[in-house]
């Protein structure tokens, strides 16, 4: 410490030392908070239609599109030290053969901010009430309550519509039995490790109640024809390819 | 022009006694712990990272402030060099007592 730069050094060294200390207390705090979130998960409805990945994809898929019912309380996630919460809907069904596992894919997806967290385009903003209808003075009373700066991690879903359709890598997707939905969290904090939604306790974190879905079944595809009764294709399809 | 040489690294180097460097080590350690505890518990209480964040950061300036500078409370005991032997071959009982 003899010279002013030697004390530049070593209180420098320290403080990092000291803040290294305070971000470990800081996600200790959060650690010690009990968490208890609760989720109602319902299926709506499903289709499953045909269609192409892309505009000009010759391949045709099924695509599942799953609307489900969402009345969700994350609200304990919330601590001091939660930045976001990253909330997803994914839908598991088995695949056709029995040696490999489950399919697992996400159809929806929000990004719920913290308090603190300043606003971003990316984040998810709670629908607002439904249009009033003519006549009526008054809106319903299920307007927005849950403005997500005040409670967040509460939300109220109807009908909510899929954000991603959902296929495999077969493109057959239709008359698959046993889908569940589930719902899934992530948790960011601001100092500390995410941390995951599971199926069990840990410790004072506990596993989300509800959350699941029933199984239910994917539909045949709508208006589908029987083999065989398809419409022939003639050298049109081949437009735009060499031959 | 040793003198203005001495003088400059004496304004660069900025040096304190030996007493002093032991007080700036502890000064160093006592400022900052407090800041970080101070940090940690107005975060705590308001709910809000920032404040913890601002609160550390502001420690760190406080101690850098308290700590570089070559304050006179570093430097009030000076070391007594003894006289150099070209002057002198050897040290008289005068200087014996004085140092």
């Amino acid at each position: 410490m003899h010279s002013a730069l030697v004390r530049v050094q070593n209180t420098f060294g320290f403080f990092t030392t000291v803040a290294s200390f305070v971000a470990f207390f800081i996600a200790l705090s959060a650690i010690v908070t009990p968490q208890t979130p609760k989720a109602d998960l319902t299926l709506r409805n499903v289709q499953v239609a045909r269609g192409r990945p892309h505009y000009y994809s010759s391949k045709h898929e099924e695509y599942a599109h799953i609307r489900f019912n969402l009345d969700m309380d994350l609200r304990s996630l919330f601590t001091w030290n939660t930045k976001q919460v990253f909330a997803y809907v994914t839908a598991t069904y088995p695949s056709t053969s029995p040696n490999e596992p489950p399919s697992r894919a996400i159809i929806w997806d929000a990004i719920l901010p913290g308090k603190l967290e300043p606003w971003h385009q990316n984040q998810y903003i709670h629908p607002g009430p439904p249009p009033i209808p003519k006549g009526r003075r008054r809106a319903p009373p299920a307007g927005r309550i849950y403005a997500l700066k005040e409670t967040p991690g509460k939300l109220r879903l109807k009908g909510q519509k899929p954000k991603y359709v959902i296929t495999d890598h077969t493109g057959k997707i239709s008359s698959r039995s046993n889908v569940t939905l589930e719902l899934g969290f992530n948790v960011q904090p601001w100092v500390g490790a995410l941390l995951w939604s599971r199926p069990f306790d840990l410790g004072m974190w506990k596993t989300t109640e509800g959350g699941k879905s029933e199984a239910f079944d994917f539909p045949a595809i709508k208006g589908e024809k029987p083999p065989g009764l398809d419409t022939v294709r003639g050298g049109e399809g081949n437009r735009g390819k060499p031959a | 022009m040793d003198e203005i040489l001495d003088q400059a690294r004496d304004i660069v180097e900025a040096p304190i006694d030996f007493q002093g460097q032991k007080l700036a080590v502890l000064v160093n350690y006592g400022a900052m712990s407090a800041f970080g505890v101070a940090s940690f518990l107005t975060g705590l209480t308001t709910s809000n990272v920032y404040y913890a964040l601002y609160v550390g950061l502001a420690g760190l300036v406080v101690t850098m402030l308290a700590v570089v500078p070559p304050w006179p409370m570093y430097n009030r005991t000076p070391v007594k060099w003894l006289p150099s032997r070209k002057a002198t071959m050897w040290v008289t009982d005068e200087q014996k007592k004085s140092s």
